[in-house]
């Protein structure tokens, strides 16, 4: 499968933390995968 | 970013949220994504202390004279996408995470250099394999 090539299959329980949004909201990662799966994604810099 | 946006709604009928994690703080977060046209959530992480809890790596002196980045660099520009100047520790590598709703990491990437990214398409591909 091409998905699986690129993406590396793990197990392991996620960190979970409070974080802040762009919206100058806070609130916990764990409230983000609570009703559905979620696609988290590092980015570098802007620009 | 251009690949991600034109599969948002393939990630939403995937059941899935797609929610970046940057280096910036709010203002300059919103900015990105209103320029981008990103209908995701943006996480602000100035200090890099969820990148360092998720093991993203950074880069090493070498990573800027990578010939992939170059390429990169230069089809981005031929494609329209000027290269501005960066914000944010040029080091720091991205990645992708794939998290279930028991809040296990399910798949991961985490790019080896500045070009190393996942295709938008692999990314869904990957997601709709476990759903």
């Amino acid at each position: 499968m091409k998905g699986i090539i690129s993406m590396q299959k793990v197990n392991k329980k996620a960190v979970d933390r409070k974080v802040m949004f762009s919206d100058g909201s806070e609130k916990k990662l764990s409230r983000l995968w609570e009703k559905e799966s979620v696609v988290l994604v590092f980015i570098r810099h802007f620009g | 970013m251009a690949q991600l946006r034109q599969k948002a709604d393939d990630f939403e009928k995937a059941g899935a949220s797609v929610v970046l994690v940057g280096m910036g703080p709010p203002k300059e977060s919103e900015e990105f994504l209103e320029k981008f046209e990103l209908p995701f959530a943006m996480i602000c992480d100035p200090e890099r202390k969820l990148y360092e809890a998720y093991d993203l790596k950074r880069m090493g002196a070498l990573g800027f004279l990578s010939p992939s980045l170059a390429l990169k660099s230069l089809s981005a520009v031929a494609g329209g996408n000027l290269v501005g100047l960066p914000e944010g520790d040029v080091k720091q590598l991205a990645g992708v995470f794939i998290i279930d709703t028991s809040g296990h990491i399910r798949y991961r990437h985490l790019s080896a250099d500045p070009a190393d990214f996942p295709p938008a398409e692999d990314v869904l591909t990957t997601l709709e394999s476990i759903s």
